[in-house]
């Protein structure tokens, strides 16, 4: 995902309507200066790599994100963490999810840590 | 022959080792990083062991120490010599057919390990670049509610990566436990705990016969984070643990229950050692552990060493003619 891509796509997500290519265009060239066409063609590879729906208006496309914001940083996230975790060596997490009987366990440990009955004195 | 099977015993006397001594030694949560050590090299010895003992297998005259031309030699007599008998012959295919299968699915499972995890990083750096924003010079935060830190190393030769936080992370820790799990995942970087984990782990899936490598990788999964825990001052200890404890509760579901035990376990190891430090190994303790790895790294090229004085290609092509005729 390009700078120009991540432009787009905060332009696309900032507003609620559906954005013609010479809106989007419009927007990004209030920072630098960017061809028509070139936006047109990010919209074409956002489209591609399904990141953007579009639909016809008149002679041109409308564009909207197929997910929210939020949507989109929750399947992220939940990518990230369904990876297996720091025993795959892709991503090093801080710490995994535990079920019930180890979060008691660590809470007294926190609590009262000399009567941890496993510990090493 | 018999050297075959001394390299498959050392391989096997390591395993061993491995296994039911250093999985279940004390001293390794208090120096994670010589047990990570340990562990590397005995997982090393064991693979160097198994390969040599299947070399001698299908060609028993044979040893690594010597000139070139003499091994080409000494192949060429020793095949002549093993096929010449039927039992020879399949002795010496069982060797050849061994050495390729360890050598092809350890090569393959580690390369694949190494194309997958690099893929997976770029496309979720990629990703993350869309909703992203920078909190620091390596740490950006993601917004959303729940709680996650995890690092992303950069590559092949860096030490460096980028953290990323969420926001629920963030907002429920105190700054101060913020910069202390940040250094944590630091470590991780720097130490390049991802590719000890990723070898540990091809290495297991490479021979799942010899549960040895199973251990192994868990072990080394567990200790690295150990290791990382470590990147902190002693006395800060306790409010890491309050961290762990703080995103453990928050962070979302992504494993099924059944594989929460194993993770639980090592969670509260870490906890344990944080809320209380247990005095670092003594000087004749480390210098011990420490020649113990050196022996383990060095104990299949003494055996080689020893086997191939005593009956090198002289000895194999030139003493027992009786073999060729």
């Amino acid at each position: 995902m390009g700078p120009l891509e991540t432009s787009v796509m905060q332009r696309l997500w900032a507003v609620e309507q559906p954005q013609t290519v010479r809106e989007v265009q419009e927007f990004i060239a209030a920072d630098r200066t960017i061809a028509y066409t070139t936006v047109m063609t990010v919209l074409d590879n956002l489209h591609g790599k399904g990141f953007v729906t579009r639909e016809r208006q008149g002679r041109a496309y409308v564009y909207s994100p197929r997910e929210t914001r939020e949507e989109y940083t929750a399947s992220l996230l939940g990518n990230a963490l369904a990876d297996g975790g720091d025993r795959r060596g892709v991503l090093m997490h801080f710490v995994d999810r535990l079920d019930e009987e180890a979060l008691a366990s660590l809470r007294q440990l926190l609590q009262e840590p000399g009567n941890d009955p496993e510990g090493v004195p | 022959m018999s050297h075959a099977a001394g390299f498959f015993a050392l391989a096997g006397a390591f395993m061993l080792a491995g296994h039911f001594g250093l999985g279940r030694a004390r001293w390794t949560h208090r120096s994670p990083r010589l047990a990570i050590a340990f562990w590397q090299a005995l997982a090393g010895a064991v693979v160097v062991s198994l390969l040599l003992g299947s070399i001698c297998l299908a060609l028993p005259g044979f040893s690594p120490v010597g000139t070139a031309g003499e091994i080409l030699h000494a192949c060429f007599v020793e095949l002549r010599r093993q096929y010449s008998t039927p039992a020879g012959a399949a002795v010496s295919a069982v060797g050849f057919g061994l050495f390729f299968l360890v050598m092809w699915r350890v090569a393959r499972a580690l390369t694949r390990h190494h194309r997958e995890a690099t893929l997976a990083r770029r496309q979720h750096r990629q990703a993350l670049a869309l909703v992203e924003s920078p909190l620091g010079q390596d740490v950006v935060v993601l917004d959303h509610g729940s709680a996650a830190v995890y690092c992303i190393p950069d590559g092949r030769r860096s030490r460096r990566g980028k953290i990323v936080v969420t926001r629920g992370a963030a907002d429920h820790l105190t700054a101060r436990q913020l910069e202390l799990v940040l250094r944590h995942e630091r470590v991780h970087l720097a130490a390049r705990h991802d590719r000890l984990v990723q070898r540990s782990l091809a290495l297991a899936e490479a021979l799942p016969l010899l549960p040895f490598f199973g251990v192994a990788h868990q072990e080394i999964a567990d200790l690295a984070e150990m290791h990382a825990d470590d990147g902190i001052e002693t006395e800060d200890g306790p409010e890491l643990a309050s961290a762990l404890l703080q995103l453990a509760v928050m962070t979302p579901s992504r494993v099924p229950s059944g594989a929460l035990a194993a993770t639980g376990g090592a969670t509260l190891a870490r906890a344990r050692r944080l809320v209380r430090p247990q005095p670092p190994l003594r000087r004749m303790t480390t210098g011990l552990i420490v020649a113990a790895i050196v022996g383990t790294g060095a104990a299949p090229a003494l055996l080689t060493a020893y086997s191939g004085g005593e009956s090198g290609f002289t000895h194999a092509c030139c003493s027992r003619p009786a073999l060729f005729s």
